[in-house]
């Protein structure tokens, strides 16, 4: 058996290929009004749902152009609702709603409204928008230090408060002569009033080994730097393969919902077949 | 016999062998009793401390793509919040997750006949930004302004839940459920902020799970749920407290997947796990036939240098 090159795998596509897909997404456009007006019906965006999977899994064979149009539909239709969706759940009532005065607003969602200094985080926004002309493109660096200088102010904190406990953490000390509070279970071993931690000596030898590996201030040619450096590699390796690992089991994770998506819609699908069959034998 | 072949199948073969055993294994599949992971005995164990008194919040921050993983957990431990009486509020940074969160948690009151506004809450979606983290600790109903389902603002008035949440103190427990970073905003900007530090747990994709550890160690994260394997585990300690409980007669009858979310989660994360185990030794078996075909190959070649030598 032999792979396949590169050049084997391109398809010469079609002409009609265009065409087929524009009065696909009109026929679409045509269904998804449809099912907004009449009401959802299940099965039909059941088998919407099985089509685009298919379509998607379709590239596991080779690169098509259903996939690509898939693809873009399916990102077309995340960033569509995305943006409606910013506006009902947070523009709308955190902003426009408390802006404009009672009487513009319909709804009455908010318990404030007319707060007319909020007009000032729109001018802000805009000011971004400057970029695209000329004469005034200087007036987006007012925005851009803005949230540069808040940013920068916030990442120490954010830096520390987030570290500090991991520095305190690496620094337990394997052995104590009091019990340590926090450490899993059955790690404490109590002899003559003195509190052995393995893991914790574990932990600080991988800690050692692993930024030796990653100091360079000292050539790696004596053997109390090489040996450490050298099991340090061993260990990042290690580290590495568990990532790895995870992701493989992640992906995993994700084809088995779509498949089991499938299944559950052709089983479903099967029963409906066996209801109309024994309905018109009767 | 070509050795090096063995190191060399078309991938499509490789995926159509998966593909036939994911297909076997989801049909023959039976929900999976496996060892508990320690990490999701804490989050279990985490969930379990909470005074009834307090909310806990469940961050749903993930899109479709992850409802295998992310679903089930959300769905796990809704489960539990509810079995243990607890209150609890839907929240995301992520709009797709904060209108799944709220799919799974009204499919999950329904089962558990929870009431909208007094046993539960959707925040919907809130703006991962700077402003939010820093104010969410201090003044909860005024960063989040409205709930998700009602529309209406976010007032004890309104919501009787509300009238014990004011601040980050209020929150017994933080369960972010998450496929992206938005754990580490929480870590960073509102935990540091917070006395008594704000209690996190974490259930995240499989892929995020090893770069989460150290932050269990240092105690920033109470407990984890990772990935299905994670999902699987607190489904089964969620399975027996409810099996408990209708044992002793204080639940009716066990969970049943309603019609609601079948569409999305069609499956108990158990199940699934059945399916995933058996494609690791499919994987585990290719890996050893790639690696005994290299090693084959690399040994004729030695032999086949040393007779041209001799």
């Amino acid at each position: 058996m032999t792979t396949p090159t590169d050049n084997e795998l391109v398809i010469k596509e079609s002409p009609y290929w265009p065409a087929i897909l524009l009065v696909s997404s009109g026929l679409l456009l045509v269904f998804c009004i449809w099912a907004n007006r009449m009401g959802t019906n299940d099965q039909c965006l059941k088998l919407l749902g099985v089509i685009a999977t298919l379509g998607i899994f379709s590239i596991l064979y080779q690169e098509n152009p259903v996939f690509r149009y898939l693809e873009h539909i399916f990102i077309g239709l995340a960033t569509g609702w995305s943006v409606a969706f910013t506006w009902f759940q947070l523009i709308k009532p955190k902003w426009y709603d408390p802006f404009v005065p009672a009487y513009w607003n319909s709804a009455n969602t908010s318990d404030k409204h007319g707060q007319w200094w909020l007009i000032f985080a729109l001018l802000l926004g805009l000011l971004f928008f400057t970029v695209y002309f000329q004469k005034i493109s200087w007036m987006n660096r007012f925005a851009i230090s803005v949230l540069m200088g808040w940013a920068a102010g916030n990442a120490f904190q954010q830096f520390m408060g987030m570290l500090a406990p991991q520095i305190v953490a690496s620094f337990r000390p394997p052995v104590t002569t009091y019990e340590v509070q926090g450490l899993p279970n059955g790690d404490n071993y109590h002899a003559w009033n003195i509190w052995l931690h393995p893991w914790t000596l574990i932990a600080l030898i991988v800690l050692v080994c692993t930024f030796a590996y990653f100091f360079f201030s000292l050539e790696h040619k004596h053997n109390w730097v090489r040996q450490p450096a050298k099991a340090g590699r061993y260990l990042l390796m290690i580290t590495l393969g568990i990532i790895f690992g995870t992701t493989v089991m992640s992906r995993f994770t994700l084809l088995i919902g779509r498949l089991e998506y499938l299944r559950m819609a052709f089983i479903d699908w099967g029963h409906m077949f066996t209801f109309w069959i024994s309905h018109l034998m009767r | 016999m070509s050795w090096q072949a063995l190191q060399n199948i078309d991938r499509r073969w490789i995926y159509l062998m998966l593909g036939v055993v994911f297909i076997i294994s989801l049909m023959l599949g039976k929900p999976q009793t496996g060892v508990v992971l320690p990490t999701v005995s804490n989050l279990y164990q985490a969930v379990e401390n909470v005074p009834t008194d307090k909310i806990i919040f469940i961050n749903t921050t993930f899109a479709p793509n992850t409802l295998a993983e992310s679903g089930n957990q959300a769905r796990a431990i809704i489960r539990h919040v509810a079995l243990n009486h607890h209150k609890f509020a839907i929240m995301a940074v992520d709009q797709q997750g904060a209108n799944l969160g709220k799919l799974i948690a009204q499919d999950v009151a329904e089962e558990y006949n929870l009431k909208y506004g007094e046993d539960w809450i959707s925040f919907g979606y809130q703006l991962p930004v700077l402003a939010f983290y820093k104010s969410f600790p201090k003044d909860i109903p005024g960063t989040v302004k409205q709930d998700a389902v009602e529309s209406k603002p976010a007032t004890a008035e309104n919501f009787p839940i509300m009238k014990n949440l004011k601040t980050a103190n209020d929150i017994g427990l933080m369960v972010e459920v998450s496929a992206s970073s938005s754990l580490f905003d929480w870590i960073q900007i509102v935990q540091p902020t917070t006395s008594p530090r704000l209690k996190l747990g974490y259930a995240c994709t499989g892929i995020m799970a090893s770069e989460a550890y150290p932050y269990l160690d240092s105690g920033q994260l109470v407990g984890m749920m990772p990935g299905l394997k994670g999902a699987a585990d607190y489904e089964q300690l969620v399975d027996e407290k409810e099996k408990l409980l209708v044992g002793e007669g204080k639940l009716l009858h066990p969970y049943a997947e309603s019609q609601t979310i079948q569409k999305l989660i069609v499956s108990p994360a158990r199940k699934l796990m059945f399916t995933q185990s058996n494609a690791h030794v499919v994987v585990i078996l290719l890996i050893i036939i790639g690696n005994i075909g290299f090693l084959v190959t690399r040994y004729r070649a030695k032999k086949k240098q040393q007779e041209a030598a001799e």
